[in-house]
């Protein structure tokens, strides 16, 4: 089974996403903000990482960069902005994140393209 | 001694002999038996003594043949001529109680040319042999495939017809190729012959269904496979497979043919919905105005012409009620209703009503109503009017000369009610006997060329019988041949005590009565627009129209108005859309105007619909001018009352229940209907709306922007999870407000605002929640 570990402060968005990719068969470790991210990233080596932007403590920028820099990790990074990050959007790509999702999404494509990243 | 030594060892011999289960004979140069050993007797059943000679030959032979070709054979080789074999052989023996048993025979020539020839009892051994190939038979000659798989389920022996079934030699499918040939994938396969060990060794079952599989043949086709596995010998089990790709095929097409059914049916209801509105709303215009023409001066012949126009208009629209009634009839979905009526009247109007037609048929149509006939009765008019006129039409339509006559008297009563009957005699054609049991069915009409001669539709009598048992009455018809039929009815009419007069007269009589208001009418076709226009100014009202749902929205936000007449198909927006809007308006001077739906959906579900959407009342096209003025009337002076009373206990509570903030249509559907993640959804969401609030008072009390602005991007998507539109733009500008520091000066009305809605999205959604756990 593939790990996701997928770090989002909203409980209830997280909760609605790690029901729908169970449902397809992963695996999901929720963090509920950066620096329980990166504990759960270094403890199970997920196969994907799904990431707000903003969030407590360690942003999800930071969470790219360690995951890129100091782990020297290459599993795709999908991460979510609202509206007004178009910025920060850009800086995640450079840091290494592979897609990027804008709030409100729908949770059925994030399923598609959480599938189609695993897949190559 | 040497005697007595040689005796002594033939003694010991015999000993031997007789101890060891052994038939041991022996034999003279022409076949005569001279030795048989006692054990014979044991194995055989005769005495040993009654074998020697001829005899044994005689008794034991299975035949006479095959006993000398032995004896022949004995005298061969005792005479030299043929050498004895050492090898032994099989030759059966007759038993003394007629049995037989096999011997397995070793013959010998002793070198004092004696012949002894060894038998042992072989039949059981020779038993177990025959069933061995009974069943070695049966396994070659089976239809199901038999399998004998070792504890890691490979396969050892796989019968014949598993070529003969799936087109796979045995070499081809022995040991593990089996479950790579015939399997998709090896995780599969490994869960199967997982789930198979359990079963078959600890009597455990999990979820992967053992128990029949689709496999690919070598042809490449496909068969269900039906298995049973049992237990074999040795820490092995066995599966025996039978085809039901028949069987399977058939229940899918079973499955098919209950869909298809389904949705047809569903279609026609939806047909019949589609097309009752299509037809009413021309016919709408029709009889409207028709109405207004008839109201103006004409003279004696225009009157009457368009009287006939207006009766033809009431007869379509009648029969599309008929077919509507029967669909719903059919599908239990029509409701009785129980209210107050005037019976005489309504009587007198159906029979004023049928008259017109008996008059064109020069025949006469009697009322009778007995005096002991209570006049207010409990019931529903409606329905009762459309039984009579029922009958009275197909009385009058099978009538040519003579009369019909409509006979009313109690005939019984209860405390709560009267029985009353109804008697609708005719002097017409009549009914031949072996249709009268019949004529209640849908479609029959008493000769399949009564309707060339007649016309109609066949449904009344069928809607009749419905209806009738429907207010748990009875009826029954009585006809001859020729000179006419009696319908007899029976039905139960709740007691009422008041004798008020409808108020429905009162209202005729008041027709032209000037109501002025101010009404805004929401309708896209232009003749019902132009006709509810005429009719609504005769009464002096002022009208404004609007083409559709967002132009009702807007004049309905610009202008005040007395009251909304809304239609509820429309094109860019529908009137339910348009309505709640409305009703959802932040002026309460617009929520409240009362909005009455115009529909020519009758179904109950569309009038729930139209109540959902904040709409007062309702009202059918194509609509009767005295209803409309009724409703009018009604909701032209409940506009007084509210404004006279500003606190009314009663109308903020409704307009309460009926804006919701919260809209879980999309959780609903995300969460793919499983109540109990929607449920821990809630209880996450009701948890974090407590923390939100705490963070909004703190941050604000602190100014703490940027504890404000994470709270509020924390929280942004679960408004939007949620549905609560309402709030969105709130959540939003206060999220940039408090990433930018800036124009802050309103952040506390919008927080107040904020925290408003959210107390209320939280007692919505316990209640939700409550409702959850009633499921």
């Amino acid at each position: 089974m593939k790990k996701i570990v997928l770090a989002e402060d909203n409980s209830t968005l997280s909760l609605l996403l790690k029901f729908r990719l169970e449902k397809d068969g992963y695996q999901v470790l929720i963090a509920e903000d950066g620096k329980k991210a990166i504990e759960l990233i270094e403890e199970h080596d997920p196969h994907l990482i799904l990431s707000d932007i903003m969030m407590p403590y360690i942003s999800g920028l930071e969470v790219i960069s360690h995951v890129r820099n100091k782990l020297k990790k290459q599993m795709p990074i999908i991460v979510f902005s609202a509206a007004g990050q178009e910025e920060m959007v850009l800086k995640a790509f450079n840091l290494g994140a592979n897609d990027f999702m804008g709030k409100p999404f729908s949770p059925n494509e994030l399923v598609i393209r959480v599938k189609r990243l695993l897949s190559i | 001694m040497a005697k007595s030594e040689d005796f002594e060892k033939i003694n010991f011999s015999e000993l031997l002999l007789n101890e060891v289960n052994l038939i041991v004979v022996s034999s003279d140069e022409k076949g005569n038996i001279n030795y048989v050993s006692r054990a014979t007797e044991k194995i055989i059943g005769y005495d040993i003594g009654s074998l020697l000679g001829k005899q044994w030959w005689e008794k034991t032979s299975i035949s006479i043949e095959e006993g000398l070709k032995f004896k022949e054979k004995i005298c061969n080789i005792l005479s030299g001529e043929i050498e004895v074999d050492p090898k032994p052989y099989e030759r059966k023996l007759k038993c003394k109680d007629g049995s037989y048993k096999w011997i397995e025979w070793r013959d010998s020539l002793s070198e004092n040319n004696i012949f002894v020839s060894v038998g042992v009892d072989i039949s059981d051994w020779k038993k177990t042999e025959e069933i061995k190939m009974q069943s070695d038979t049966i396994i070659n000659n089976v239809d199901s495939m038999i399998f004998v798989s070792d504890k890691e389920g490979k396969i050892l022996f796989a019968s014949p017809s598993v070529e003969k079934m799936l087109g796979y030699t045995e070499s081809e499918i022995l040991g593990d190729n089996w479950w790579r040939i015939t399997y998709e994938s090896e995780h599969q396969a490994s869960k199967v012959k997982n789930a198979i060990y359990n079963y078959v060794f600890y009597q455990t079952k999990d979820f992967t269904d053992i128990s029949k599989r689709r496999i690919k043949t070598k042809s490449g086709d496909y068969k269900w496979i039906e298995w049973q596995l049992s237990k074999g010998v040795n820490e092995t089990y066995i599966s025996i497979g039978t085809d039901i790709t028949n069987r399977i095929s058939s229940e899918i097409e079973l499955k098919e043919a209950k869909e298809t059914a389904e949705k047809s049916l569903k279609v026609k209801d939806e047909f019949l919905s589609n097309m009752s509105h299509e037809i009413r709303t021309p016919l709408n215009a029709l009889i409207g105005f028709t109405d207004l023409l008839l109201e103006s001066d004409l003279n004696q012949e225009q009157q009457e012409h368009l009287e006939t126009m207006r009766n033809s208009g009431e007869i379509l629209l009648s029969l599309i009620n008929n077919v509507l009634d029967l669909a719903k009839l059919d599908s239990n979905k029509l409701e009785v209703e129980n209210i107050s009526f005037d019976l005489y009247k309504c009587l007198h109007d159906i029979v004023k009503l049928m008259r017109l037609r008996a008059n064109e048929k020069s025949i006469s149509l009697d009322l009778k109503i007995d005096p002991n006939t209570p006049k207010q009765v409990f019931g529903d008019s409606t329905r009762l009017g459309q039984i009579l006129l029922n009958l009275i039409g197909n009385a009058i339509k099978f009538t040519n000369e003579g009369s019909v006559v409509l006979l009313v008297k109690k005939v019984g009563e209860t405390e709560e009610g009267s029985n009353i009957y109804f008697e609708i005699s005719d002097t017409g054609i009549g009914i031949v006997p072996n249709k009268i049991n019949t004529v209640f069915g849908v479609f029959t009409q008493a000769k399949s060329d009564t309707s060339r001669i007649y016309g109609g539709t066949g449904l009344g009598l069928a809607i009749v019988k419905k209806l009738v048992t429907l207010f748990k009455g009875e009826i029954k018809v009585q006809s001859k041949f020729g000179e006419g039929s009696v319908f007899k009815m029976n039905l139960m009419f709740d007691k009422d005590e008041t004798k008020t007069i409808s108020t429905k007269t009162n209202v005729i009589e008041k027709k032209d009565e000037h109501l002025g208001l101010k009404i805004l009418l929401v309708e896209d076709n232009k003749t019902n627009q132009l006709l509810a226009r005429i009719r609504l100014e005769r009464w002096g009202c002022e009208v404004e129209i609007a083409n559709n749902g967002i132009e009702g929205v807007k004049a309905a936000q610009q202008k005040s108005y007395d009251i909304i007449l809304m239609d509820i198909q429309m094109p860019v927006m529908d009137g339910y859309e348009a309505a709640k809007i409305i009703k959802n308006d932040l002026s309460k001077q617009i929520a409240k105007i009362p909005i009455i739906a115009m529909t020519a959906y009758t179904a109950k579900e569309d009038i729930e619909k139209a109540f959902e959407a904040g709409m007062n009342d309702y009202i059918f096209k194509p609509f009767d001018a005295k209803d409309l003025y009724l409703l009018l009337n009604k909701y032209g002076n409940l506009k007084d009352e509210i404004d006279n009373k500003e606190i009314d206990a009663e109308e903020p509570i409704k307009i309460e229940v009926q804006q919701r903030y919260t809209d879980l249509k999309f959780l609903k559907q995300e969460t793919l209907n499983e109540s109990s993640i929607l449920k821990m959804l809630i209880e996450l969401f009701i948890k974090d709306i407590g923390e939100f609030l705490v963070v909004l008072d703190n941050g604000l009390k602190n100014k703490d922007w940027d504890l404000l602005h994470k709270a509020t991007h924390k929280i942004k998507p679960s408004v939007s999870m949620f549905g609560i539109s309402k709030l969105e733009p709130t959540i939003h500008s206060l999220m940039n407000k408090f990433a930018k520091e800036k124009q802050l000066e309103d952040v506390d009305d919008l927080v107040g605002s904020c925290k408003e809605i959210l107390s209320i999205v939280k007692d919505e959604l316990l209640i939700e929640l409550k409702n959850l756990g009633n499921e």
